[in-house]
């Protein structure tokens, strides 16, 4: 192994001087042995599946410290990183050199800062790689339709059976539940059940144009909105009261009336309606409605058809399914198939908790419940099926698949990493008295500006200037005035007065960049508003340079600060050589 | 009979009389003059068998014949271009800060000659050193260089410029290493990089000491390493701070020497510019001495000026156990006309007429017991003693 080092170390000191100082191989060959552990840990992390069933298994990286894991690795490996190749510089022993050697030199430290900063992607690729290839989509698919058709079944809350829940079939898709007391009109037809009323309206809509903001304000008791794709939005309002009773017998909780969806795998496929009181489109009755009335189609003919042994399939597939993830419960087929089957209108007369242990009954006196709250204590078994981690789990393993894994959050280790190339190249270009230098001019500078700030912000109170704006051109003239003396004057100066500019305008240049689009960005943003008082409308009418950009903007930055390093070498050259005063 | 032929006569006169220690130097010197890696090869094949077998002289010195006969078939380029590679002109440099300043001084350095730069403690020398280096900015004057090969950017020319200053640089990491990173940041080919840093290992004595880290290494061998990272980079135009700083006599003579022959390489001469306070050593190699006393240069060959005037007189430095009276009474009759005691040492400066034996017979005559005696009249050391 040694002998394999010092052959490689040879060929490189002799062929590639710069690839043989900045130890680039070695560092990319560690990471990349260190970005296939972090991709294996990644594949067994989530081996167990009760791992899936904490909420945001995809940032488990984030959970399992895992994080600091990585972090760790990345300051040894750095710091040996820099040990070594910290111990030559060609530069500074005045050996010949170009500004696109220079530049070479930066781009190997970005090249290694950024691999061996990284593994959070090898981590996450392992995760998903895992999942994607332990539970196939299709598989998932299938559970999920099996988890959808059984929960029926699962019969946690009562309230989930009662006749508000009806969204099949005609004519409950097109009515209008009310619940609440105080709004039931008692003279009108209604339902009951153990002191819960129910009462049902038709519906009526009324479309209104988009981007009208007031209007949007004034509209009052909608029952829910729904954007249309013509940029209108429509609105349904109750309307007249409808007798329901020819086709309910009863107000009885049934199985017929369950109208939940257990887990919608894939997001696309809700429909967006927006209720007034409930944000939560998949929960309230008429977020995805359309798929709501399909699962409760099923059950209607699954209930109809009235099949034992279907049921008890469904009931058992449903079980192995939850045993499979490691679900807790205590039901089994056969008496879960008791307590559910009941051919004479299916009514639900127990209930199974949904939690990892048996429910215990209530010890609340009854003079503090209704009717129907103590009803449903009555029949409450000590029966229990956590439901909710199954549906976490099945969250888990559609966000993991879904996961894009070189996502935007690589713009961050990409700035990290350019951030921290930037600093090591200072240093090994000037020295770490005058990167000291440049950091303390840096504090000071931002003193200076914050007490102008200050002061700019005190006697301006009374209006007069626009302080945003000042601000912002203070800052620009006094970058500009650092970045002109950077760019021509810094072999004029004393040398390490020099090198403390060559730091600023090397490490502030993307900053300076960054605030003249920023400036850029505000005179748009403040004309666009003069010229479209309407919110909606700026969007697509005003070109605002930063928002318009969004990410395109940092990789934009990105290059700019790149080619700017190349083009500044010359310049970091010319200062180097120039004799001390 | 060329030079090279001289050069190869006189390494074989050493090894017939047994001097191998000078004679290899000088068989390397011309080894390297060859620019031939077959011989380089050779060489650092004998420095290996020789640190094996330190003891067997016999076989060292047939060996090294052999490579000396190898040699002597291989033709080479003789480098004639002797003009000087800086000129200056009235440069000065003067600090802000106090009332030092250097010059004007006004010299031109050639290829191949050894610049003695010598001079009491706070007299300029580094100043001038590091202005020729470009390392400081000179306040006026005109410095001029003019290198072989030509120099497009101020990089460019600061990386032909090498100057050591007194205090060198720690080295990290394998001294091999340091060594072969020099030549291929100088373009060398990946074939020539590792033999051509032995050779130079072998040439400055560090064979035994190549696989040594820089901590464990002597002051005497860290300035050696120093040189040989310095060589490697074949400068035109080598500034040498204060290099014999720290060594002791004998490393000193024999650094001197060595820096000599390198800079009189027949294909590849250096001009060398050296500082330093051993005068006696440093004049015995310089082609020419460069004297600075409180800024201003002396030129010991040419006396103009008042102050550089060499009266003519035979100025003669005596340290004895002797009575001021005494040596007084025995020079007399010598023209003796003036005896300084300095402390330490006595100084005597007699008319031109009087001859250094004559001195040296008064005192054998009167049985003085003479611990050192030296005549001083050529030397700058008579700028110092008076």
């Amino acid at each position: 192994m040694k002998q394999f080092i010092s052959k490689i170390n040879k060929y490189l000191i002799e062929h590639h001087p710069t690839l043989w100082n900045t130890k680039v191989v070695w560092m990319l060959g560690a990471s990349i042995i260190i970005h296939i552990l972090f991709f294996l840990f990644g594949l067994i992390t989530l081996t167990n599946p009760e791992s899936l069933q904490d909420r945001g298994a995809e940032n488990i990286f984030f959970e399992n410290g895992t994080i600091f894991f990585s972090m760790m690795i990345s300051v040894v490996m750095l710091v040996l990183w820099l040990v070594f190749m910290l111990k030559n510089n060609a530069f500074k022993n005045y050996y010949p050199t170009s500004a696109f050697k220079l530049f070479k030199q930066f781009v190997l430290y970005f090249i290694i800062l950024f691999f061996s900063t990284t593994f959070y992607f090898s981590y996450n690729f392992g995760l998903k790689t895992y999942i994607v290839n332990k539970y196939p989509d299709s598989i998932t698919k299938n559970e999920v339709l099996t988890a959808n058709k059984a929960s029926v079944f699962l019969s946690h809350s009562l309230e989930s059976y009662t006749v508000d829940r009806l969204v099949y079939p005609k004519p409950f898709d097109s009515l209008h539940c009310v619940t609440e007391y105080v709004k039931i009109n008692l003279d009108k037809p209604h339902l009951d059940f153990l002191g819960e009323k129910y009462q049902f309206y038709n519906l009526k809509y009324v479309t209104y144009p988009d981007g009208d903001e007031l209007n949007r304000y004034n509209i009052k008791g909608y029952v829910y909105y729904k954007h249309n794709d013509d940029s209108t939005t429509t609105y349904a309002f109750k309307d007249s009261v409808v007798d329901v009773s020819a086709y309910l017998k009863s107000a009885k909780p049934s199985y017929y009336n369950y109208s939940k969806i257990f887990y919608s795998y894939g997001k696309d496929d809700v429909d967006y309606l927006y209720s007034s009181y409930d944000y939560n489109p998949s929960d309230n009755r008429y977020g995805n409605i359309s798929k709501k009335q399909l699962i409760q189609k099923g059950n209607f003919d699954l209930l109809n058809r009235n099949n034992p042994d279907e049921i008890k399939q469904l009931l058992n597939d449903f079980l192995q399914l939850a045993k499979k993830y490691k679900i807790k419960t205590n039901l089994d087929t056969d008496s879960w198939f008791k307590m559910v089957y009941n051919p004479t209108g299916f009514e639900v007369k127990h209930l199974i908790s949904n939690r990892d242990y048996p429910y215990k009954k209530s010890y609340r006196s009854n003079l503090d419940r209704s009717d129907f709250e103590i009803y449903q204590d009555k029949i409450m078994t000590n029966k229990f099926f956590d439901s909710d981690h199954l549906k976490i789990v099945f969250e888990n393993l559609d966000d993991i698949k879904n996961k894009t894994i070189i996502d935007a959050s690589i713009h961050a280790f990409i700035w990290i990493a350019f951030a921290i190339a930037l600093l090591i190249f200072c240093f090994r270009v000037t020295s770490l008295k005058s990167v000291l230098f440049t950091i303390v001019s840096g504090i000071l500078l931002t003193i200076f500006i914050s007490l102008v700030a200050a002061a700019i912000g005190f006697t301006s109170r009374s209006g007069g200037i626009d302080f945003e704006y000042f601000m912002m051109y203070f800052i620009l003239f006094i970058a500009s005035i650092i970045i002109i003396i950077g760019l021509f004057g810094v072999t004029k100066l004393k040398k390490l007065v020099g090198s403390i500019f060559i730091n600023l305008t090397l490490s502030g240049f993307v900053a300076y960049v960054l605030l003249i689009m920023a400036i850029i960005t505000s005179h748009q943003s403040d004309a666009c508003r003069l010229k479209f008082p309407d919110y909606s409308e700026r969007t697509e009418n005003c070109f605002v340079l930063l928002r318009d950009l969004g990410l395109w903007s940092s990789l934009i930055l990105f290059v700019v600060g790149i080619v700017f390093t190349y083009l500044y070498c010359n310049t970091i050259l010319k200062w180097r050589a120039t004799p001390e005063n | 009979m060329s030079t090279l032929e001289k050069r190869l006569q006189e390494v074989y006169h050493f090894f017939e009389n047994k001097d191998t220690v000078l004679g290899y130097r000088k068989l390397m010197d011309c080894a390297i003059d060859t620019q031939n890696l077959e011989v380089y090869n050779q060489i650092i094949e004998v420095t290996d068998w020789k640190s094996k077998h330190p003891d067997n002289e016999t076989e060292f010195i047939n060996k090294c014949l052999k490579v000396l006969e190898d040699i002597s078939k291989i033709p080479i380029e003789v480098y004639d271009d002797f003009k000087p590679i800086v000129t200056a002109t009235n440069v000065t440099k003067s600090y802000g800060s106090n009332n030092f300043s250097l010059g004007p001084i006004s010299l031109s350095i050639k290829k191949g000659n050894v610049y003695g730069l010598v001079g009491e403690n706070g007299n300029g020398k580094t100043t001038l050193l590091r202005v020729l280096a470009k390392e400081l900015k000179h306040t006026s004057g005109s410095l001029n260089y003019d290198f072989d090969t030509k120099v497009n950017t101020d990089f460019e020319l600061r990386s032909k410029l090498v100057y050591i200053p007194q205090r060198t640089q720690k080295w990290y990491g394998s001294l091999k290493d340091n060594l072969k990173f020099v030549l291929s940041n100088y373009g060398i080919s990946p074939e020539e990089n590792e033999t051509r840093v032995l050779m130079m290992i072998c040439r400055l004595g560090l064979w035994d000491y190549k696989h040594l880290k820089w901590s464990e290494l002597s002051s005497g061998y860290k300035m050696r390493f120093e040189l040989a990272r310095t060589l490697l980079r074949q400068p035109e135009l080598l500034l040498l701070d204060e290099p014999l700083a720290n060594l002791d006599v004998l490393a000193q003579q024999v650094i001197l020497e060595d820096l000599k022959s390198i800079c009189n390489s027949l294909n590849h001469p250096i001009a060398l510019i050296l500082s330093s306070q051993q005068l006696y050593e440093v004049e015995k190699v310089s082609d020419k001495v460069i004297y600075l006393k409180n800024g201003k240069y002396t030129d010991n060959n040419i006396s103009e000026t008042e102050e550089t005037a060499v009266k003519h007189q035979l100025i003669i430095e005596i340290d004895c156990q002797c009575e001021r009276e005494k040596l007084q009474q025995i020079f007399n009759p010598l023209q003796l006309e003036k005896l300084v005691f300095n402390g330490g040492i006595y100084v005597a400066y007699f008319e031109a007429s009087t001859q250094f034996y004559q001195v040296l017979e008064a005192l054998g005559n009167h049985q003085i017991d003479v611990t050192y005696t030296r005549n001083i009249t050529k030397s700058t050391r008579r700028f110092f003693v008076s």
